[in-house]
């Protein structure tokens, strides 16, 4: 998957000037860009994944699925669907999955398993990986709805994760980011200074003000990471809460 | 580190919230964990921050052998303090470890070398010198020259500062930082905690430097708590915007602010006072150095510290200027607001007004509605007893005197309670109730002197009225706030006002329809916009009036905050003293019209004067009786008992004459020969059982006198017939029928010459209380007539009337009543108006059905027999059932018929619904 930083937004705040990947596909709209296809395009690469897994989860096997859900790459990147489906143009994430029920219900054919668009399908997704992903992913019990949002949210996570590692390792300080990455998940007052001050040969001091920039340099990028399919990146945080409430509904 | 559980199947689970955990990219970490921590609100400055735990007394002695550690002094961020000794050299020594994850920072090790070295130049004895300085296991320290004292802080709290004292310290701190900024060294954290001042007095500063040591150059970012990189309170304004750029000027900023909490024990914030006006023995000649040390732009301030030092010598040199002359100069200040012009934006003012209301709400809305309710309790008070008369009474109505006692005062302190809670200046209720000391006089005149004016004003012609309220808006709180006596501050307020008075008009009409808006919504929200218009109000004064002041002009200096240093509010009393003339002058009028007011109306109740000498006054000189039987005055009451024993015969028959001869123009009641001036009659103050009541008079006319009989209006008499002269010696039937003929319901009025000579006639005339009779203008005293008493038979006689040429002083007349029949309502004892009255009132009460309205009927047939018509019709008139109403109707005109009411029974049974009944008691009736 691609990790590259592709944010434009000015994150402090969502600022006027923010262009996410979505409001720049919003804003093309039928007349399409060159900007917005790249947009749309780096907008699918990053999260077809939880399409992958809805497909499966909603019944589809294994072949019927890749096909389905590449068959649907290649018809959004036609740009056909960006019309019609008004309400969830906030989102990207409610986008997709709508645009996504359209297809299985009009488009696919079954009986159909041509590989559309002339054969060449723009997205090289990896299927193997999707299908080993989702045949660990345990939960059973979830309906494919809920599947996607939460294989969203992994995603989206995923990428801060790898953005952030990335970074550190850029800087050097690849080292203490293993050592810290797991005090992102952990409260304010949870994180032990001490051991890890005595585990990494820093003072108390230096242990905070590391771990604290690590936690704000992560809240950043999972903002702005957010932002990316949001229409408004005011939203983020109401975003933030229905990927939260994916993932800890189980 | 929390170690995720590993079951046999693949399945994770994180420890902390139970959700499964992948595998992959996310290795390791619960993604409902980091989102949730992702999803957290950061709080801007590292919390996690950790306070700086200063080494243990036994590490550092441990860390430094060549000092015999005594003990930890202080720690903050700064670092930690140990008072030690150089056993070597004999002397107490301070030992100043700085904190170690200031150590961590890049560039930091330079910039410690480089600050330690300029520290050690510093050799000033008001500057805490350095001995020594470096490093040790990793902690960076000072050694530095011990001072057995207490700092400024330590020594402000304890109260112990003087502004004497303040100004023998201000000068070393000055000294100390001209040497330290000759040696190119700024200090950048200026504070008291940083002043020193040991046993002898000296002041000594300590930790220059450090800040700079601390803070680190480029960093923005505070990864430190905050009191490492100064105190904000102290900053200068580019040291807090471009902390990188500053220059030895911030100090002399910082210098200010010390200087001033000094002075006045308070920091300059945002909009405050010179220390001056603060403090009051503090020399006002310092106001200028202190607020030029503040100056936001370092251009603007002194450029070097000396300069301030210079100034403070000077100062405290020469003596001290003589107090400041006491009170405004209302002239002064009168020239000072009117030479310029004024924008008056109601929207703003009243936008302004509700945030400030709305900022503060229960304090505004309490303290406002506790004024409220204070002057009302203030006006019921007083109200209660002046105007409490029974009958008429004072014409010109009053606020109670209690009100207008507390009229100024009151809304005077809550004004000014208003206004410094728009400054910005701590506001209690105590000072809304301000008005009620110092400035109590002044408030009250201007109130009163207001009030009463503008009430002339209205009572004239009301538009001085309406002109006078809006010019004077302004003067209760120019009384109250710039402290200038009422008179001048009416005047101003007025000058002021006229520039844009419509505009004014305009304003005061919209906050009066914001408060309605208010008393629309529910009342209570009367509570809430009153305030709003209050505030809206004295922001407007503000706009207009407030900057200015009568003494001498105000440095324009700026606070930290880059706001308007405000000048001293002045409470000072008038100059001149109390008792100036306008004043006198004003208690001696507002004395005077209490006089009036409270006394005059008690007077006139007792002696009945009448106060108005418009109209030629007639008294009731006398009341005589031609006939010769000595009847006593019949009561007001119908004359029931007398009746009795006058009358035997069962027809209707005159009454004894009487006579009158009045002198008064006015109400006449001509069954009790009570009078009542003509100003109450006018007014309106006739009572309401003055049925009996007819206008005579006597009036001037442009060539010709003429009398009148004026029964109309105010529930006056209600037939009026002219009849012929002789029909005095008529028959009652006679009078009757010519009353029902006419059937005229207005007075007659006469000429005073020919035909229609008031003496040439007979008037017949019937009270709306039903009783009859004839009345007669007998003469005119002063003008004797030659009246030939009309023989009997003779229609008419003609008397000759002499050439009046000059008024008659009054008139005589003479009248009889038709005395009611015998029999019909004596029969029942006890019956009278007033118990009539009661039941009516009891039956008003029930509720609704059969019972009330048999009460009503058997109230309204007794009012018949009484001749009471208004009570029975009233009676009727309540009643429900339309049959049993139109029952008593015809009970009750039979029974008036008899009493020889005939037109009200008439008119009663017209009354009927049903036309059947109708028709039945007319007939009856014309029998």
């Amino acid at each position: 998957m691609s990790t590259e930083p592709t944010q434009k937004t000015s994150h402090a705040g969502g600022g006027i000037f923010a262009t996410t990947h979505w409001t720049v596909v919003l804003a093309a709209g039928r007349g399409g860009s060159q900007q917005a296809e790249v947009a749309l395009e780096e907008l699918c690469r990053t999260y077809w994944y939880p399409l992958y897994a809805y497909v499966r989860r909603h019944g589809h096997a294994r072949e019927d699925a890749e096909d389905l859900t590449q068959g649907f790459f290649a018809r959004l990147l036609e740009k056909n669907y960006l019309e019609g489906v008004t309400s969830e143009r906030g989102k990207f994430r409610a986008f997709l999955l709508v645009a996504l029920k359209r297809f299985m219900a009009n488009e696919w054919d079954r009986a159909n398993r041509q590989k559309r668009g002339g054969g060449v399908v723009p997205l090289s997704l990896d299927w193997q990986d999707a299908e080993t992903r989702y045949q660990i992913n345990p939960a059973d019990h979830l309906s494919p709805d809920k599947l996607y949002d939460r294989a969203w949210a992994v995603v989206v996570l995923e990428r801060v994760i790898t953005r952030l590692r990335d970074e550190h390792s850029g800087d050097g300080k690849g080292e203490l980011y293993e050592q810290l990455k797991s005090f992102l998940m952990m409260g304010a007052s949870e994180i032990p200074y001490g051991r890890a001050a005595t585990d990494l040969k820093m003072t108390e001091g230096a242990v905070r003000v590391a771990v604290h920039r690590l936690r704000k340099r992560y809240r950043e990028m999972l903002r702005e990471e957010i932002a990316q399919t949001l229409a408004n990146p005011a939203s983020a945080d109401e975003e933030m809460q229905a990927l939260f409430s994916a993932l800890a509904g189980a | 580190m929390n170690e995720p559980e590993v079951n046999q199947n693949m399945e994770q689970k994180c420890p902390k919230c139970g959700a499964p955990l992948p595998s992959g990219v996310l290795a390791g970490l619960c993604p409902a964990c980091l989102l949730k921590q992702g999803a957290a609100v950061d709080t801007g400055v590292a919390p996690e921050a950790a306070p700086f735990q200063p080494p243990s007394v036994e590490e550092v002695v441990r860390l430094f052998p060549q000092l015999e550690i005594l003990g930890l002094i202080g720690k903050g961020g700064m670092g930690a303090v140990y008072k030690a000794r150089q056993p070597g050299l004999d002397r107490l020594v301070a030992l100043k470890i700085l904190p170690p994850q200031t150590a961590a920072g890049p560039g930091f090790v330079e910039r410690f070398n480089r600050e330690a070295r300029a520290l050690a130049r510093l050799n000033h004895p008001n500057i805490v010198g350095v001995h020594e300085f470096g490093q040790v296991n990793g902690l960076y320290f000072f050694i530095m020259e011990y001072v057995d004292g207490l700092n400024l802080r330590e020594v402000e709290r304890a109260g112990k500062l003087s502004p004497h004292e303040a100004l023998q310290i201000v000068p070393q701190i000055c000294e100390a930082l001209q040497f330290a900024h000759d040696e190119g060294i700024v200090h950048r954290d200026i504070k008291p905690e940083n002043i020193l001042l040991d046993k002898k007095g000296r002041v000594k500063i300590a930790d220059f430097g450090i800040a700079k040591i601390l803070g680190g150059g480029s960093e923005p970012e505070l990864t430190q708590t905050q009191s490492v990189v100064g105190t904000p309170h102290y900053m200068a304004p580019e040291q807090m915007e471009k902390p990188t750029s500053v220059d030895h000027r911030a100090d002399i900023f910082s210098l200010g602010v010390v200087f001033y909490e000094m002075l006045t024990g308070e920091l300059p914030l945002g909009k405050f006072a010179p220390p001056s006006a603060r403090k009051v023995e503090v020399d006002v000649r310092l106001d200028d150095v202190v607020l030029r040390t503040l100056e936001r732009d370092p251009e603007l301030r002194y450029q070097h510290v000396s300069q301030v030092k210079s100034a403070v010598d000077t100062i405290v040199g020469t003596a001290a200027p003589p107090p400041r002359a006491p009170g405004v100069d209302a002239d002064a200040l009168a020239r000072a607001i009117l030479a310029k012009d004024y924008q008056l934006s109601i929207r703003s003012c009243v936008r302004r007004g509700w945030k400030l209301v709305t900022g503060e709400f229960w304090p505004f809305v309490g303290i406002t509605a506790l004024f409220m309710a204070l002057f009302g309790l203030a006006g019921s008070i007083g109200g209660s007893t002046v105007l409490h008369e029974s009958d008429g009474g004072s014409s010109v109505e009053v606020m109670s005197v209690v009100a207008m006692l507390v009229f100024g005062p009151l809304w005077g302190g809550l004004l000014v309670y208003y206004l410094k809670k728009i400054r910005r200046e701590p506001a209690t209720v105590e000072i809304a109730f301000s008005g009620f000391s110092p400035r109590f006089l002044h408030l009250f005149l201007v109130g009163f002197a207001a009030t009463l004016l503008i009430g002339i004003g209205f009572f004239c012609l009301v538009l001085p009225g309406i002109y006078l309220s809006v010019a004077w808006i302004f003067a209760l709180p120019i009384v109250a706030d710039k402290g200038i006596d009422f008179w001048s501050a009416m005047e101003l307020s007025r000058k002021v006002v006229n520039r844009h008075w419509f505009k004014l008009f305009g304003f005061l009409l919209m906050l009066w329809l914001l408060t309605f808006a208010g008393v629309l919504a529910l009342l209570v929200g009367a509570l809430v916009m009153f305030p709003v218009a209050l505030g809206a109000l004295m922001y407007a004064y503000e706009d207009i009036l407030g900057s200015a002041t009568g003494t001498a002009p105000a440095p324009a200096a700026t606070g930290p905050s880059g706001t308007i240093v405000m000048p001293p509010l002045s409470t000072q009393p008038v100059r001149g003293g109390m008792w100036t003339p306008t004043v006198k002058i004003g208690l001696g009028v507002a004395a005077v019209v209490l006089l009036v007011v409270i006394v005059v109306p008690v007077l006139r109740h007792h002696l009945q004067l009448n106060p108005t000498a418009a109209f030629r006054s007639m008294t009731v000189s006398q009341t005589t009786r031609v006939d010769p039987a000595p009847e006593p005055l019949p009561s007001p009451e119908p004359p029931t008992e007398t009746a009795l024993a006058a009358g035997t015969s069962a027809a209707p028959a005159f009454g004894p004459v009487l006579e009158l001869v009045l002198t008064n123009l006015g109400a006449v009641n001509l069954v009790s020969g009570a009078q009542k001036s003509l100003p109450a009659y006018l007014a309106g103050q006739v009572p309401a059982n003055g049925k009996d009541m007819a206008v005579v008079g006597w009036m001037e006319g442009a060539d010709m006198d003429f009398g009148y009989v004026d029964g109309c209006g105010y529930s006056m008499l209600s037939g009026w017939a002219h009849l012929a002269r002789d029909s005095w010696e008529g028959n009652p039937d006679t009078v009757t029928a010519a009353l029902q003929k006419t059937g005229q319901d207005v007075g007659t009025k006469f000429d005073g010459t020919g035909a229609d000579n008031p003496t040439n006639y007979t008037i017949g005339f019937q009270t709306r209380s039903g009783r009859v009779g004839l009345l007669q203008f007998v003469s005119f005293p002063g003008h004797e007539l030659n009246s030939v008493p009309p023989p009997s038979g003779a229609t008419s006689v003609t008397p000759t009337v002499p050439n009046v040429q000059d008024s008659p002083p009054g008139v005589r007349i003479r009248y009889k009543f038709i005395e009611p029949v015998a029999g019909s309502a004596a029969a029942v004892p006890g019956l009278t108006l007033a118990s009539l009255a009661e039941r009516m009132e009891a039956a008003e009460n029930m509720s609704f059905g059969d019972e009330r309205d048999q009460l009503l009927a058997a109230i309204a047939v007794d009012a018949g027999k009484l001749g009471e018509v208004e009570m029975a019709r009233s009676a009727l008139s309540k009643m429900n059932n339309s049959e049993q109403r139109d029952a008593a109707a015809h009970d009750t005109a039979m029974l008036l018929a008899k009493r020889g009411l005939r037109r009200p029974a008439i008119e009663m049974a017209k009354g009927i619904p049903d036309t059947n009944l109708r028709d039945q008691t007319l007939s009856e009736l014309a029998k």
